[in-house]
């Protein structure tokens, strides 16, 4: 249910300010796209304002969780590269079988994003970091858009971004998605990460639970053994010993060698995939 | 090396020696790091606690003093708002679409020379039945969608569930519910979609099944109708006003208690269980966006929910004008159905006009009243109206004149009244209902709860009100 | 492997499928099935009982030594398939639908004898192929694979000595209710049990002092709690706590189950977590309680299955 495209290419945009003048918006042209986008978060952090405020598109947002219903899907452009983003059902975790954090979870492991941008809401940081970290295992081609810094300000909460950014290990943009603050700036990391040809690797989690560590490492290494350049064994690993089946399978059919070609040649393996 | 078969076959074995709560200790394991992380780069300032108006807001609207008052003042204000602000727009709709428009399109079909056949049911039937929708329908919910809208974004909504919650969980039910059953007040359909909000399968169909008990935009005027026709005139001079809106709002009250009795009722039989996951986010108060909301809640619900009322109406209004048009033997197909059902109707208190009219108009409930009127009118001969198969409105003294004609009573309007509220949902919502739940028999259920129910309250009171008279 | 679906009647068919479940059984526990145990455990009559036994004989799903019975590999591996469907159902009841606990057992017996082995194959992915049922007791895997284990019952468990429920036994059904009454599942904590004269066992169980009856004990398998940590001498319940009074969570109840406890996880009630209780609706409950920074409301029944200790203590 999204409403038809508002701007055509080219034609003017008049609810564009004009920082935003090497944004072209492209409303919901997603075809022949250079980088695909997705949008993770909890619900109710404002992932849908920040969707809006990089497509153009009007989708009502409600203060009330878990307002965002389909797959939301749009475009823009930045500097000469088309980026498709697709916006991921709101989850609070991606541990269990639920459709919509199945749906979340198999995007960003095989629908392989160039850049997942996880929307966090500042003024309650640690819940949201709890998904953060379980997209980290997978991902760490990221870029964390910390929204409702006005309310966090407002809330005498201060956040040393840079020093997040660094326990992270990922680019950190503080912004107001209301307002349009720190749009610009989030585009740009989204544009720096894109352009990237490496693949960093996920972050680790130190997952103290008896028994578990030996049986993880046990199954990572037959993991790295049998797909050397997996990035993500450990989390695979967890999968596989939490009974995810869709993971079985994936390494069954060998279909989990793929995540280990790099990101910029797997273009069209993408799109099948999701 | 080994083999991928031999790795799954070894993960099987491992799991075993896996602690029993392992997803309980991952989660924690998981809030650790992340506590840990936010304490390194994460100062809170001041005391820590919510913001002072925050929280004196949330007292404010969650004490019981103050809290009731203020939801249905709230209510009360949006509902006046959307009657009272809709009149005069309805109206312009009206004379463009309904008076300009048909008399301007009829023209052009007889000057094309086109055959009267063709020229009644596409003029006469579908663009009348669809323009009456658009004039109805239109100018409320981009009232009623915003102002909701407005409160949604405020962040006020959320707190009337948690007052209200108690209630629903009393009959099996989830306190979002009542936000759905507010909503469906502007239209069934925009309530049954709002039901998304609700997390619990069980309590979501529940939500879903009772939704039609909200009074919509489309019945409202047959009620508005009917108590200044009739149940206004019962009373003294000058409190005709005051008494129609009360009984109006008696019937608005009765269908809140009609969904709470269903509710009870599905949540013990059909839909058995204790509640599930209930979970409620109080988000903090956000002072919402007015222009950007009206646009967005004009784009995402008025629209679609308009879109999808003409789609519906188009068919029903050919039905209307051929169903007064065709004729089997002497009579019109109205004729042999309104004098084949006038016994059953009759000790439901109605007419066989009225079962006709809602059988014709269950794609759109606002052209029930036109429906009736030119069907009262074809039938009885009475004077005025518009031509057969073309439905009408006029002012109150000439209806009650038309209906009067008809055979019609104060218990013919009272039960009206009810059936108006206890009656299948409109076309439009059924197939919503069936494109959320995906199950015909859901929609089934949906469909004849409130039929059964309407059809034996007015057999009630029809039959108590016949002794006592 | 499943020829029993296509040529026997329904009811034969269940009755043979039932059978094999009590084979199952004594196999398990190491004592042979005979005509005896078999017509007290389907409650059928002898004869009905010999002629069954000798039907699972004739399809090679059994043997027989003198009197005792024992599956042959193909028997275990049928009833495993058995076991494993109703265990999966109990599964999917508990977690995914809101059927109350003492309806499991029947639903599940039910379904046992009509899933279709990739249906319940479907079920377990769906459910991330749980290991446990509900009532503690291992789920067969596809492959026919089930941890074997030595189980102690709470009513030869001794005096002081803290318990964890390992599982309970769904039937007889009232036992099974009063066990649930109590509040008990997998996972509870039993602190302080000492036998009563009759029989019946005393114990503190997450800060209430509860009387298990005799009958009840004997279903409930206990093991030594493998968590280091003592029960606090502070425990309470979230629901008890004031309006504007802060606690710490010590952990959820393993009553809490399903979607409900997945929920609950998700939104940061963990062990360590701080709750303060803001305000409360002006029916009573639900109450809003300030969780990791957000404002959540709680019904009552839900905070009565979250056991907190006092804020004073240190968060880890």
């Amino acid at each position: 249910m999204i409403p038809e495209d508002s701007h055509q290419p080219g034609e003017a945009c008049v609810s564009c300010p004009s920082r935003f003048s090497q944004l072209r918006k492209l409303g919901l042209r997603v075809d022949d796209c250079d980088h695909v986008i997705a949008l993770a978060g909890n619900p109710n952090t404002g992932k849908t304002t920040v969707f809006n405020a990089l497509t153009g598109l009007r989708m009502h947002t409600g203060n009330w969780p878990g307002k965002t219903i389909s797959r939301a899907e749009g475009g823009f452009s930045y500097d000469g590269k088309k980026y498709k983003i697709v916006d991921l059902p709101g989850t609070y975790s991606l541990l269990s079988a639920s459709p919509d954090e199945e749906v979340a979870r198999t995007f960003l492991l095989f629908g392989r994003p160039d850049v997942t941008v996880m929307v966090a809401d500042a003024t309650c940081m640690e819940r949201n970091l709890n998904l953060i970290l379980q997209v980290l295992q997978i991902t760490r081609r990221a870029v964390l858009c910390l929204n409702l810094m006005d309310e966090a300000r407002a809330n005498s909460l201060e956040i040393d971004v840079r020093n997040l950014a660094r326990d992270l290990g990922v680019p950190v943009v503080p912004c107001s998605a209301r307002s349009g603050q720190g749009i610009p700036e989030l585009i740009r990391e989204i544009s720096i990460m894109a352009a990237r040809t490496d693949t960093p690797a996920p972050r680790r989690l130190p997952l103290e639970v008896p028994g578990l560590r030996l049986a993880l490492d046990q199954v990572e290494a037959d993991l790295q053994g049998l797909f050397p350049h997996l990035p993500q064994p450990r989390w695979v690993a967890l999968r596989l010993l939490e009974g995810d089946r869709e993971i079985m399978d994936a390494v069954l059919s060998g279909d989990i060698g793929a995540l280990a070609e790099p990101v910029s040649a797997q273009y069209n393996a993408k799109e099948s995939a999701t | 090396m080994n083999t991928p078969e031999e790795l799954i076959k070894k993960t099987a074995e491992l799991r075993w020696q896996l602690p029993q709560n392992l997803h309980d200790r991952i989660s924690e394991s998981i809030y650790g790091e992340a506590a840990r992380i936010a304490e390194r780069s994460i100062t809170r300032g001041g005391t820590g606690r919510r913001l002072a108006w925050q929280q004196n807001l949330d007292r404010l609207l969650t004490n019981p003093w103050s809290a009731f008052p203020i939801m249905i003042g709230v209510l009360g204000a949006i509902l006046w708002l959307t009657i009272v602000g809709a009149n005069i727009p309805s109206s312009i709709l009206a004379g463009l679409l309904v008076d300009k428009g048909h008399a301007l399109l009829s023209g052009w079909f007889i000057a094309a020379g086109a055959p009267e056949w063709l020229r009644g049911v596409c003029v006469d039937g579908m663009y009348l039945a669809t323009a009456w929708v658009v004039a109805v329908m239109l100018p409320p919910m981009a009232i009623f969608f915003p102002c909701f809208t407005l409160l949604e974004d405020f962040g006020f909504l959320p707190r009337v569930a948690f007052n209200l919650d108690r209630v629903f969980q009393k009959v099996g039910a989830h306190g979002k519910q009542a936000l759905t059953m507010a909503m469906g007040l502007g239209c069934n359909a925009a309530g049954v979609v709002a039901t998304r909000i609700i997390d619990s399968p069980r309590e979501r169909l529940i939500a879903i099944i009772t939704n039609n008990f909200s009074l919509c935009n489309g019945r409202w005027p047959t009620q508005i109708l009917m108590a200044g026709v009739f149940i206004g005139t019962l009373a003294p001079t000058g409190w005709g006003g005051s008494i129609a809106a009360l009984s109006v709002l008696v019937v608005a009250l009765l269908g809140f208690g009609f969904a709470l009795l269903t509710s009870w009722f599905l949540a013990r039989t059909v839909l058995r269980g204790e509640a599930t996951s209930f979970s409620l986010e109080l988000p903090p108060y956000r002072p919402p966006h007015f222009f950007k909301t009206l646009y967005t809640s004009l784009i995402d619900r008025t629209l679609i929910v308009l879109w999808r009322a003409v789609v519906f109406a188009l068919p029903a209004g050919a039905a209307i004008w051929l169903s007064a048009n065709v004729h089997l033997g002497d009579q019109s197909v109205a004729a042999w159905f309104v004098h084949a059902t006038d016994p059953l109707a009759w000790t439901m208190g109605l007419t066989g006009v009225i079962l006709l009219a809602y059988i014709v108009a269950i794609p759109a409930n606002e052209i029930v009243v036109p429906t009736i009127l030119m069907l009262t009118v074809l039938l009885t001969g009475a004077q005025g109206g518009a031509g057969t198969g073309v439905m009408f409105e006029a002012d109150n003294e000439t209806v009650h004149a038309i209906l009067t004609a008809g055979g019609w009573t104060t218990l013919t309007a009272v039960c009206l009244m009810l059936f108006s509220l206890c009656h299948n949902p409109c076309s439009t919502t059924l197939y919503t209902i069936y494109r959320e739940t995906r199950s015909v028999k859901w929609t089934i259920v949906s469909a004849l709860l409130p039929l059964v129910i309407g059809c034996v309250l007015c057999a009630i009171v029809a039959f108590i009100w016949r002794m006592l008279a | 492997m499943r020829h029993i679906r296509k040529e026997s009647s329904d009811t034969q068919r269940i009755q043979l499928e039932d059978a094999l479940k009590h084979l199952l059984d004594c196999d398990e526990s190491g004592r042979g099935a005979t005509v005896e145990s078999l017509a007290g455990a389907l409650s059928r009559s002898r004869s009905q009982s010999a002629v069954l036994l000798g039907n699972l004989r004739g399809r090679g799903l059994a043997t027989a030594t003198g009197d005792t019975h024992h599956l042959t590999e193909d028997g275990r591996i049928y009833a495993l398939q058995v076991v494993r469907t109703h265990r999966l159902y109990e599964t999917w009841l508990a977690r995914e639908t809101s059927t109350p606990p003492e309806e499991w057992h029947r639903q599940a017996h039910k379904a046992e004898h009509h899933l279709e082995p990739s249906a319940v194959d479907a079920m377990a992915d769906r459910l991330n192929n749980p290991r446990f049922d509900p009532h503690g007791d291992p789920i067969p895997t596809r492959e026919g694979d089930m941890p074997r284990r030595a189980l102690t019952s709470l009513a030869s468990w001794p005096d002081r000595q803290a318990a964890r429920i390992e599982h309970i036994e769904d039937e007889p059904a009232t036992l099974y209710r009063q066990a649930e009454a109590l509040a008990l599942s997998p996972g509870t904590r039993i602190d302080e049990s000492r036998h009563l004269d009759d029989g019946s066992i005393e114990a503190l169980v997450e800060n209430r002092r509860i009387v298990i009856p005799a009958a009840v004990a004997t279903l409930i398998h206990v093991t030594t709690p493998d968590r280091e940590d003592e029960t606090p001498p502070d425990l309470g319940r979230l629901s008890d706590l004031p309006v504007g009074g802060e606690a710490v969570v010590h952990i959820l109840a393993p009553s809490c189950t399903g979607a409900e406890r997945r929920r609950l996880l998700d939104l940061g009630v963990v062990p360590g977590t701080r709750i303060r209780c803001e305000f409360t609706s002006p029916f009573g409950t639900p109450r809003s309680y300030d969780i990791r920074g957000a404002l959540i409301a709680l019904r009552d029944h839900q905070a009565d299955r979250i056991l907190v200790h006092s804020a004073t203590m240190k968060r880890p």
